[in-house]
């Protein structure tokens, strides 16, 4: 586990209605220009150079990119969002926007300050005048991973018409983190066909957003691979496998999901094509299951079922 | 349970394994026309059988088995496997899960090998299939012989070895004592593992009866297993007909080199009468002992047996001496009928020889082997070359009698086939296996769990529990499959079931 400050990238694309100029003067501004900004006053306390929405409600549209985005992990250098290292998980999340308001002619309205995204809108409302720090915690503000998947939009709206100016000085997310906090278990057992249903548990600290895994990959010993359809909860995922391409003997299970960064191993199976697992071995009485050696990853093993056990009685009757 | 309307209940609570016997519509309701994977429980009870595990924890653990031995060495319970890989068969050394010695030997189409250890060596015999017509046959593989390995990780090396070549000078030493007259010298060399060569690097000399003797120039030999040298000397020749070999030799107290560099040998006393240790037969030893398909042990004596050459030909040792085999009446001939001898085992202080349709016996009476007599004891049922039982490390049999796989079934031997077979419940089964294929089964008896283990042709596991009985009746039999093919089985560590996988090409 540790902390880290995700800071606003340098590029983006910026949309949205108002006038948008910099403490200058100087107009129009660009969204490097905005994010300049924002990302040198980053915790500064609301004091620094600023930009400013003039009159009109609008929204400032800040859709940052995922590749530029940096996050600084622990106070070490800021590496990128593909940087990350794998199973970077958010574990708690504070977005903090320093701004502030400037009502001419005075209030009685005040504007409404809103981060949005596409997750779903967070309002959040500042006093009335002064700097004011917005802040909210994870889950109820996007993860640090949707920050770099999806657009944030700053926004100032404006009642009654009273034109405002709204000053926005720095921006940025900080949290704790820890790596991988989840594990999943395949409930199923080898040998496994194609068609067969294959179901996942995951466990965790933080539980699994079904709604958020991007997807499934299933890659056979042979490099070939596939991206089923799948269903599930926060407590299982399911999905069916695709035909295999020639005989495949293991098949390796990966998840990615915009909970975590990179992909988590969900574990191996063998298919129906297994057979060949040369080896010494030994009997162990009482275990329920065959550990066989992997010759596809020499060092490793594998757990497989024990082949179908069956029996037959003789004729019943007569 | 009640009768549910006019249907009378049928109750099965005893569970007692396959019958493939006759009809199908004949099996009786406590046992099973078909089974696979199940493990038998108690008396009347049966559940899913055991899991394996590995057995080696390396990161490159054995590949494509072909072969596993106990090996119990002076210091643990170990094992020796024979791997098979391009063509090439290559024994190693598995002292534990994380020790691995080898290859100690290495040998092109060696796909199985016959082995029995030895005070804390193993002798090694490959062996290979060969064709006759029809029949698949095992026989020593051809321009092999039998090594010898010291279980210490150092290669093994073929056993027996040939004297050394030279020729010592003998001159009168210090003042001593001899039967003054001629007598022919010689030296015979002894290697780490005990084999005393022929004599060889013959002198003549005519001793004084005031002097000692002393040598010189004696030679070194070539093999750089040779611990030790022992001068041997003839008693007194009156007319010497010029070749050494032809006379008597004897051990000469106290005339040992203990090593292999020295050359010179001085001042050694003795009177003819005290040349008592005979060293003669050794003129007549194998220096190099063809391999063979069968390896055991009787009276101390090793039994090599089916040569590449003479497929009825049993190899036997000087008792205590494994690599000292005669030539000429260290041989047994087993009657020739056109088969190979596949096996041989002790039961009972008999030597039991068997083809794969014949059973012999040769019982020793004290005299060389070429002369014990020969008993037939069945003309019809006889085994493979892995197909009578070994149980635990000791290679032989643990009770008063043999478990021998043979064409008619699993059967009881304590001097002959006790019939009916322990595999009549299954006789179908068996039956219908290929017998050209017996070769691969081997079988194994665990008498702690109470356990008969057959590796089948067809590279499964054959299991006959006789927790209830060792009878034909009572014993439980069923069958176990496994994703990898199984095609060896060794017992260690008391009650340690070993299975070997080989890779399907």
């Amino acid at each position: 586990m540790g902390t880290y400050v995700a800071l606003v990238g340098t590029t983006g694309t910026l949309t949205g209605g108002g006038l948008m100029e910099d403490g200058t003067g100087s107009t129009p501004l660009t969204i490097t220009d905005v994010l300049t900004i924002l990302r040198a006053n980053a915790d500064s306390g609301g004091v620094g150079s600023y930009v400013r929405n003039l009159a009109l409600a609008g929204a400032i549209n800040m859709q940052i990119s995922s590749s530029i985005g940096t996050f600084a992990l622990d106070g070490t250098a800021p590496v990128t969002f593909n940087n990350l290292p794998a199973g970077f998980t958010v574990d708690s999340a504070a977005i903090k926007l320093y701004q502030s308001i400037n009502p001419f002619p005075p209030p009685p309205a005040f504007p409404d300050f809103h981060i949005f995204s596409t997750f779903g809108v967070n309002s959040l409302v500042t006093p009335p005048g002064g700097l004011a720090l917005l802040s909210a915690s994870y889950p109820s503000v996007p993860t640090a991973i949707e920050l770099y998947t999806d657009t944030i939009s700053v926004s100032v709206s404006v009642a009654d018409g009273i034109s405002q100016t709204a000053f926005f000085y720095g921006f940025y997310v900080a949290g704790t983190y820890s790596i991988n906090n989840y594990t999943f278990t395949l409930t199923n057992n080898s040998p496994v066909n194609a068609g067969d249903t294959i179901t996942t548990t995951p466990s965790g600290a933080n539980p699994i957003d079904p709604a958020q895994v991007t997807g499934i990959t299933v890659t056979d010993n042979n490099g070939n691979v596939s991206h089923p359809a799948f269903t599930g909860t926060a407590s299982s995922l399911t999905f069916v496998l695709s035909a295999f391409v020639g005989t495949p003997t293991v098949l390796t299970f990966s998840i990615t999901s915009t909970q975590f960064s990179g992909s988590v191993t969900l574990g191996k199976l063998t298919t129906i094509n297994f057979v060949n697992a040369p080896g010494i071995y030994k009997i162990v009485s009482g275990q329920t299951y065959d550990i066989l050696y992997d010759v596809t990853n020499p060092g490793t093993t594998l757990d497989v079922k024990i082949p179908d056990p069956f029996w037959k009685t003789g004729y019943v009757g007569g | 349970m009640a009768d549910f309307r006019d249907h009378s209940a049928v109750i099965i609570n005893e569970f007692n394994g396959l019958w493939d016997r006759g009809d199908v519509d004949n099996v009786p309701l406590d046992h099973f026309t078909d089974c696979e994977n199940v493990k038998f429980v108690g008396d009347n009870s049966f559940k899913t059988r055991d899991g394996i595990g590995i057995s080696q924890d390396v990161a490159a653990p054995l590949q494509n088995v072909k072969r596993i031995y106990n090996y119990p060495t002076q210091t643990a319970n170990t094992l020796i496997v024979l791997t098979y890989t391009s063509g090439n068969g290559s024994i190693y050394h598995v002292v534990d899960s994380t020790t691995v010695y080898g290859p100690l030997l290495t040998i092109a189409g060696m796909t199985d090998f016959a082995f029995v250890p030895y005070a804390g060596r193993g002798y090694i015999s490959p062996f290979t299939n060969y064709t006759n017509g029809d029949l698949t046959i095992q026989k020593g593989l051809n321009g092999e012989f039998l090594y010898v390995y010291a279980g210490d990780g150092t290669a093994a090396r073929k056993a027996a070895g040939v004297g050394m070549s030279g020729t010592p000078t003998a001159a009168n030493g210090a003042a001593g004592h001899t039967d003054a007259g001629f007598h022919v010298f010689g030296f015979v060399s002894e290697t780490s593992s005990g084999y005393l060569s022929p004599p060889t690097a013959f002198v003549t000399f005519t001793t004084n009866a005031a002097f000692s003797v002393s040598f010189g120039s004696i030679p070194t030999s070539g093999d750089a297993n040779v611990t030790k040298r022992y001068l041997v000397a003839s008693k007194i020749i009156t007319n010497y007909n010029g070749d050494p070999t032809g006379y008597d030799l004897f051990f000469v107290p106290n005339a040992i080199i203990s090593d292999n560099t020295t050359t010179a040998l001085n001042n050694i006393s003795f009177y003819d009468a005290d040349l008592l240790d005979d060293a003669s037969h050794l003129l007549d030893n194998y220096s190099e002992i063809p391999a063979g398909a069968s390896l055991s042990l009787y009276h101390d004596r090793l039994v090599l047996a089916c040569t590449y050459t003479d497929e009825s030909l049993a190899l036997v040792s000087a008792a205590g001496e494994p690599e000292a085999i005669n030539q000429i009446n260290g041989l047994i001939i087993v009657p020739l009928d056109g088969n190979p001898i596949t096996n041989a085992q002790e039961l009972r202080d008999v030597l039991y020889i068997t083809k794969r349709a014949r059973t012999v016996s040769y019982i020793d009476n004290g005299d060389v082997p070429s002369s014990w007599p020969l008993v037939l004891v069945d003309n019809a049922l006889g085994s493979c070359v892995h197909g009578i039982s070994t149980v635990l490390d000791s290679g032989s049999s643990s009770v008063d009698y043999l478990i021998v796989a043979t064409y008619q079934g699993i059967s009881l031997f304590n001097g002959r086939y006790l019939t009916p077979e322990l595999s009549w419940k299954i006789e179908n089964y068996w039956r219908g296996l290929t017998r050209n294929d017996f070769y691969k089964i081997q079988i194994l008896h665990d008498p702690i769990g109470k356990n008969i283990y057959i590796i089948l042709p067809t590279n499964k596991l054959l299991v006959g529990n006789y927790a209830n009985g060792l009878d034909p009746k009572s014993i439980r039999w069923s069958v176990n499959s496994y994703l990898m093919t199984v095609n060896t089985v060794a017992i260690h560590n008391i009650d340690e079931i070993i299975l070997g996988a080989d890779l399907v090409v």
